[in-house]
């Protein structure tokens, strides 16, 4: 598989959503780099975000590094385009409407991971332990939930 | 009175609606030199709780008031305007500490908590959060979250977005929502960080706590040119390490923070500028002289270069052992080692720098900062694409506040003057001033960067999210403000630009 484009300065690649998870840890591999995830199971870098990054090392853990930095993709029907950087405060993040909500808003094109040196030690900060980290939306969530995909199919 | 049916701590004075007609935005210091206040709001309200907020929302809602939710006010992005008929919602008589769950550890507050108060109490439980905004004495954790905060250990802590847990907020329907972070998702809890208050107001905050560190290393290196030493920064996080504070200046920001932040005045009578405040009011009359000064090689040499410092927060040993570590990356790059005094002084001055800024303003400048941000291969066409556009304007200096694997944000101060042909003094500066925002974020969003890492948007920027959104994701937020509040009375005007009349 080949990278949109590969980013070294910044350990950023850009990849299309369709590229296959365990073909771009391989392509990585042989540059020296890596996702540095645990699922390596056959699926596209689109499904594996759409359904929540299983296997990626949890964001508690280093506070400093994220694993998107950017994307383009659609939701409810509009183009939506965020070069990459590494945090902005330019109101919601949307890829919320994207990130392990299973395509229910809108579906990703390409996308600008985080890369690791391979064989580098990664950093680990103070345990924490978030006990509802696992649980399903409340009702009161997946009601706004509702409300958004209704605003968004009346916005087209 | 307006707030008739409401049952709540209010006041329509007009000494209070002067006091919340606006937010820290140097603009509006600028029209208040000039004899110029904000209408300011109809009227403030103060809720104790978060049914209290509900019931707010559910009056403003039903007479079509326009509500605008308020923390301690230190935003610089005008995210708070209050219109002459709109409500403020002053939430800091909602401080309680709802949970504190010593194991996890976590921390469940409520939004109007003050920051030094919270850091402080949480220090003394052994515990802390990790977020150090230089405003940290006149701002709230519920504004922290609305507006994106960064703090001064944001290399080791995150982001305010790294720190919440869940949050507890009142929508614009008058809806009691908690939003949670969820490891794999769905969450959307990522739309109410950053929205302004134009989605929800947020009542509580479930934050992630760290033990309070047990040891601290410092350390500080100077560097020929900014950009070695932001290469230098670059190694650092990508080699695995995550100094609390990583902070590289200019060379000129660099001479500041060598004489130390805080200045001491020797007399308490009002301030009257004086011979020193016109000689810089004619020096930034020609500002690109100045910059072009402190440009060169001689000036770079004479001010020590650039200077990085770090603080590594850790148990035991660690932080010492990271300290050398990163020592031994940085030093063959050509940095040369300062000592441990820079990082030491810069602690003990942390919260100074925001000082600095009446008096400069009222010696008839402007003076203002803009942090933005981009991946490292982009970052030298930022630094030198601001400098470029903002140089023929205005004063300006740089520090590198918060670093990151993959890039960096910068923070640009400027300071500039009126301009020699724009007629009469106020009004020629506040050409200038507006001309150099204008020409920085052409320049910002030029180069691939993001026109804000920390500060937000408020209704300064908000005329640029087209160009930082593109008008795909304007829709796609506009349509998540309206699940979130239908009639649009959350802080109408914020974030998002004015939008254009439909066909």
């Amino acid at each position: 598989m080949s990278y949109v484009q590969l980013d070294r300065e910044s350990l950023l690649v850009h990849v299309d959503a369709s590229a296959s998870l365990p073909s771009l840890e391989a392509a990585l591999a042989r540059d020296g780099l890596t996702l540095d995830t645990a699922a390596v199971a056959e699926q596209t870098v689109g499904d594996w975000l759409a359904a929540g990054a299983h296997g990626a090392r949890s964001a508690w853990l280093d506070p400093c590094d994220h694993l998107v930095a950017g994307y383009v993709g659609t939701i409810g029907g509009e183009r939506v385009e965020v070069r990459p950087a590494p945090r902005r405060a330019t109101g919601p993040d949307l890829f919320a409407l994207l990130f392990g909500q299973h395509g229910r808003f809108g579906a990703l094109h390409t996308v600008w991971l985080r890369v690791h040196l391979a064989g580098e030690a990664r950093p680990v900060a103070a345990p924490f332990h978030d006990a509802e980290g696992g649980s399903e939306p409340s009702s009161e969530e997946e009601a706004l939930a509702v409300s958004i995909s209704l605003a968004l199919e009346t916005s087209r | 009175m307006l707030l008739d049916g409401l049952k709540l701590l209010a006041s329509d004075d007009a000494a209070d609606r002067v006091a919340y007609g606006r937010d820290l935005w140097p603009r509006h210091h600028l029209g208040v030199r000039s004899g110029r206040l904000p209408a300011g709001p109809a009227a403030i309200v103060w809720p104790r709780s978060t049914e209290e907020v509900a019931e707010v929302v559910a009056w403003a809602r039903k007479r079509s008031v326009a509500l605008v939710p308020f923390g301690a006010g230190s935003g610089v992005c005008a995210g708070v305007l209050p219109s002459s008929d709109a409500v403020v919602v002053d939430l800091k008589r909602m401080a309680r500490w709802r949970r504190f769950d010593r194991g996890a550890p976590l921390l469940d507050v409520e939004s109007g908590h003050m920051g030094l108060p919270l850091e402080e109490r949480l220090n003394r439980e052994g515990f802390t959060l990790g977020h150090f905004p230089s405003s940290i004495l006149c701002s709230t954790v519920g504004g922290w979250v609305a507006a994106r905060s960064a703090g001064q250990a944001s290399g080791y802590y995150g982001k305010i977005e790294d720190m919440v847990v869940a949050l507890e907020c009142v929508t614009g329907r008058g809806d009691v929502v908690t939003l949670r972070q969820r490891a794999t998702g769905p969450s959307l809890l990522p739309l109410v960080i950053g929205s302004e208050g134009t989605l929800g107001i947020i009542t509580s905050v479930t934050l992630r706590l760290h033990p309070a560190p047990a040891a601290r290393a410092f350390a500080a290196w100077s560097f020929d040119s900014t950009r070695e030493g932001w290469q230098a920064m670059r190694a650092l996080f990508q080699r695995g390490l995550r100094p609390a504070i990583a902070r590289l200046y200019d060379p000129f920001d660099a001479m500041l923070a060598k004489q130390g932040s805080a200045k001491r005045r020797t007399h308490t009578g009002p301030h009257a500028p004086g011979a020193g405040s016109a000689v810089l009011r004619t020096m930034l009359r020609n500002p690109a002289a100045l910059n072009a000064l402190l440009a060169t090689r001689s000036f770079t040499r004479a001010a020590g270069g650039a200077m990085l410092v770090v603080i590594f927060d850790g148990a035991g040993d660690d932080a010492e052992a990271n300290a050398e570590r990163a020592r031994a990356i940085v030093e063959p790059m050509g940095a040369r080692y300062e000592g441990e005094g820079p990082a030491q002084k810069w602690l003990a001055h942390r919260y100074s720098v925001s000082y600095r800024q009446a008096p400069a303003i009222a010696a008839g400048l402007f003076i203002d900062t803009m942090e933005v941000a981009a991946p490292w291969a982009k970052l030298g066409e930022l630094y030198e694409g601001v400098l470029r556009a903002v140089g023929p304007h205005a004063f300006i200096m740089a520090h590198f506040s918060h670093a990151y694997p993959d890039g960096c944000c910068i923070y640009f101060s400027f300071a500039g003057s009126a301009s020699p042909d724009g007629g009469p003094w106020d009004a020629a500066c506040e050409q200038t001033y507006d001309q150099t925002w204008r020409r920085a974020l052409d320049a910002v969003l030029a180069a691939g960067g993001t026109i804000a890492h920390h500060h937000g948007v408020g209704r300064s920027k908000a005329p640029r999210m087209d160009r930082e959104l593109g008008s795909g994701g304007i829709a796609v937020a506009r349509a998540v403000k309206r699940a979130f509040d239908p009639d649009g009375i959350l802080n109408p005007g914020a974030l998002l630009p004015p939008e254009e009349a439909r066909p």
